[in-house]
């Protein structure tokens, strides 16, 4: 593998940064990075479809959603440890993925589209009118209760616990994703974005497999979801809205769905970028929109696509000037 | 005829696609290490017999035999898994993977290993020295790291081939491999054919009736859906019906 | 009894929405048969019809001149929007195309609230159409019925030039077997361009009526994307009579979904739309891929 080692220095700095993160910068920038952190759990799950299925999915919120109120639910009404609720929602995820896998795995390009929408909706109106369990548009609030590892109680409630909390859900999540691209599985679904007739005529189911990886997307989603909720202390239908689905979409796209760590880059930076310009300036959705457009014109793997193709074309030009 | 080493076995066979009928009752045997060339004109219905054959089409009547075991209306995939591999006529490859992954990812389904996630490809000795061993065979070993999409035209016909090969099959069809290529090129093809499918049943379709008469042991035409003639190539050589529909025009140039 | 009196009432109030939702989707519905172009920023054009509306009505105070000057303004917007950008993109395939035009849908929806605001607009309606109409024992807002009217109108019109002039046979050829007419020498890209412009010009001309019945406001363009999606779902995707059918059915479902079962009337299309795709996965009268 190309740089490999090189790679595990950049990873093991980047985690040593997270680690004493909370000594440099304050509360509220402290509260950004762990909003970066779950988005990027979220849009690695999503590009599970979209960079590494080549799936167009515009109901990815569903699974977040999902996720979330299951967490809500359990912890708040059935007082379970808040790391169970978290997995549970992640199992929720993968339940509806299944549930709604079944058909939509069988579509591909627009139609698989227009039918995660349809789901998506099914979700939110269902969670918009069933009060008695969603609490409707008011949402559900609960408080992050704290960690009990053995009589050892953790208080989640303050920030930098929280953090750690939260880093630590991330790196488990994140390695798990990243660890899915070296195995079978992971290279399958690559095969499959490539050519999934041909993968057939070699001896894969590709419909079961679409499933599973529809299954595991779910599973990510619905954690995200369960952690952005006890983030929140607050569960509402926004987590399951049509905005929550595209906003995944244009922070994998942004970021670029070709390369393993492009959806968390689209994350962060529309995360950090929304925090500072928002103030500024009260039309940023429209710059945001503008850049994704041009994006989508001139640049269709994102910006870690773009960043690759002018770093190539950079050492291109390096090794042509030597030769002659 | 006996069925002793009968692999493939197709009895009255019919597909018709609204009314059109592209195959009819048509009947036809391979044996086992049978190197069995399909000929015909364009539109006989050869590519659709092998969509019938590797399951991409559901047959409309009759049944199609592979070892003794019904396989007409099987899934692509349970058919290849039970020993029938086809190339395609249009280069299908996965055109934005390496050609070593192009390889491997037929070698892992051989293997059976498709879903596992708990171990790492890049560490299965054996998944990988036989993915080395296919692309030594098709000459593409240096060319390994490369994007599939990237190879030139002859290459990626190779990379067809080898993907078929690499599932270990024991009936491999290829769909007219030589289509498109140089006299130079489809030499090393038919090599590259001969050395690889040795010792197992192979069906191919294939235009060039000098490819036909150097790989094949028996011919079968094809013609209007339907079998015309099948036999040895000598006997194909002097059969006037075969003459009159198809050497006669066809005749290689 | 009071629910049989009011059946009516409801038939129409469905009837009315329906064939509002089919004006919209018939473009799309096309343009998606034909070049399996899902135009996400369908919906945003309908709201621009809308909010055109308002402001040429603001300047000039004429409503027939804003049903004419609105549409052919969106319909511009279709054309410019289909030449210079979604052809540089289709290249890459459909999925990429429909990310084009969510982009633009996210970004006309952003600039609609900057420029005419987040809050809902009250456009007046003439005085000729305001008012209700008394037929046998039922009483309805002449605005609605004048919706109706304008839409069965224009549908009807779009049928004859589809199914009666060699132009419409094209573009109906076109929707099934394009390579066909590519090689009839036919200028497909003009064709799709300018069946660019008549959609948007409908999704327009749908806007500028609607918006005083269903409101403008800038959420409109999303609230009705979904139901168009739902109607190419469940309609059968390309196809015009399954759209017709579809946004009929959508427009009864609603209405009647909201008197009989109030807490799942929203859910029901989504509920419908499921039970087509299990039941029939290409839609109503969708063509067997």
């Amino acid at each position: 593998m190309r740089g490999s080692r090189f790679g595990w220095i950049r990873i093991a700095l980047v985690i040593l940064v997270l680690l004493v993160l909370p000594k440099l910068i304050s509360e509220y920038r402290l509260n950004l990075v762990i909003t970066m952190m779950i988005y990027s759990i979220f849009a690695l799950s999503y590009n599970l479809l979209f960079g590494q299925g080549g799936l167009l999915s515009f109901g990815h919120a569903a699974y977040f959603g999902f996720g979330a109120y299951a967490t809500v639910i359990l912890v708040k009404q059935l007082a379970m440890p808040l790391p169970l609720g978290i997995l549970l929602g992640g199992l929720a995820g993968a339940f509806l993925g299944l549930a709604f896998g079944v058909f939509v795995v069988r579509m591909r390009g627009v139609p698989f589209a227009l039918l995660t929408l349809a789901f998506n909706q099914l979700i939110y109106v269902t969670a918009e009118k069933w009060r008695a369990v969603t609490g409707g548009e008011d949402g559900i609030a609960f408080i992050r209760p704290n960690l009990n590892l053995g009589g050892w109680e953790i208080d989640l409630w303050g920030t930098l616990n929280w953090y750690y909390f939260v880093l630590l859900v991330t790196l488990i999540c994140v390695g798990c994703l990243w660890y899915l691209t070296l195995t079978p599985l992971g290279r399958l679904n690559l095969c499959m974005r490539e050519n999934e007739d041909r993968a057939r005529f070699i001896g894969y189911n590709t419909y079961a497999s679409r499933l599973i990886i529809y299954i595991l997307s779910g599973f990510f989603a619905g954690v995200a979801g369960g952690l952005a909720a006890a983030f929140q202390e607050f569960v509402t239908t926004t987590f399951i809205n049509l905005d929550k689905a595209t906003d995944v979409l244009m922070m994998t796209f942004i970021g670029g769905g070709g390369t393993f760590f492009g959806p968390v880059i689209g994350s962060c930076a529309l995360i950090l970028i929304n925090d500072l310009l928002s103030t500024w300036m009260e039309r940023w959705a429209i710059v945001q929109g503008l850049l994704f457009i041009l994006l989508v014109l001139y640049a269709p793997n994102g910006l870690s696509g773009l960043y690759r193709s002018i770093r190539e074309r950079w050492a291109k030009q390096k090794t042509g000037a030597t030769q002659p | 005829m006996s069925t002793a080493g009968v692999l493939l076995d197709i009895q009255g066979l019919f597909k018709d696609f609204r009314g059109v009928e592209v195959i009819k009752d048509l009947t036809l045997c391979v044996r086992e290490g049978e190197r069995h060339a399909i000929i015909g004109p364009n539109g006989a219905g050869k590519t659709t017999l092998f969509n019938l054959i590797t399951g991409r089409y559901t047959p409309s009547r009759g049944s199609i035999l592979f070892k003794g075991r019904r396989i007409s209306g099987m899934a692509p995939h349970r058919i290849n898994r039970m020993g029938v591999s086809r190339s395609f006529q249009i280069t299908n490859i996965f055109p934005g993977l390496s050609v070593f992954e192009n390889i491997r990812s037929a070698i892992l389904s051989k293997k059976g290993i498709r879903w596992s996630f708990s171990r790492r490809v890049s560490r299965m000795a054996e998944v990988n020295r036989e993915t080395l061993e296919i692309l030594a065979l098709i000459g593409l070993d240096a060319q390994r790291h490369l994007l599939a999409g990237s190879l030139d035209y002859g290459a990626q016909r190779a990379m067809e081939i080898g993907i078929s090969m690499a599932t270990d099959p024991e009936l491999i069809m290829l769909d007219e491999p030589t289509a498109g290529m140089s006299i130079e090129e489809t030499r090393g093809i038919v090599s590259l054919v001969d050395r690889t499918t040795r010792g197992k049943a192979l069906m191919i379709i294939e235009h060039d009736m000098d490819v036909v008469f150097s790989l094949a042991d028996t011919i079968t035409v094809i013609h209007y859906g339907t079998v015309l003639a099948s036999g040895p190539p000598d006997a194909i050589r002097n059969d006037t019906r075969v003459q009159e529909a198809y050497l006669g025009e066809g005749k290689p140039c | 009894m009071e629910l049989l009196s009011v059946i009516p009432i409801q038939f129409l109030h469905g009837l009315v929405y329906g064939m509002l939702l089919f004006l919209v989707a018939s473009g799309l519905t096309l343009i998606f048969g034909m070049m399996g172009v899902l135009n996400f920023a369908h919906g945003a054009l309908y709201m621009l019809g809308a909010y055109f509306s308002y402001s040429i009505l603001r300047w000039t105070g004429q409503f027939w001149l804003s049903m004419i000057v609105a549409p052919v303004l969106v319909g511009a917007m279709g054309i410019l929007i289909e030449r210079f950008l979604l052809r540089k993109v289709h290249r890459f395939g459909h999925a990429h195309e429909l990310l084009l035009t969510f982009g633009l849908a996210y970004i006309i929806e952003e600039l609609v609230k900057w420029i005419w605001g987040n809050q809902p607009l009250h456009v007046e309606i003439p005085a000729m159409l305001s008012g209700s109409i008394q037929f046998l024992d039922i009483t309805y807002p002449t605005y609605r019925l004048f919706i109706l009217l304008i839409s069965v109108a224009v549908f009807t019109v779009l049928f004859l030039i589809l199914y009666k002039t060699r132009a419409g046979i094209i573009v109906t050829a076109a929707v099934t077997r394009s390579e066909m007419v590519n090689a009839l020498g036919i200028n497909v890209p003009l064709v799709f361009m300018l069946l660019f412009g008549v959609g948007g010009a409908l999704a327009g001309l749908a806007g500028v009526i609607g918006g005083p019945y269903l409101i403008t406001n800038p959420g409109m363009a999303a609230t009705i994307i979904i139901d168009l999606f739902v109607v190419i779902v469940v309609g059968g995707m390309g196809s015009l009579q399954g759209a017709l059918l579809a946004s009929f059915l959508i427009g009864e479902l609603q209405s009647f979904g909201i008197l009989l079962v109030p807490q799942m009337a929203v859910a029901l299309e989504f509920l419908l739309m499921a039970v087509v795709l299990i039941v029939k996965p290409e839609g109503l009268l969708g063509d067997k891929a």
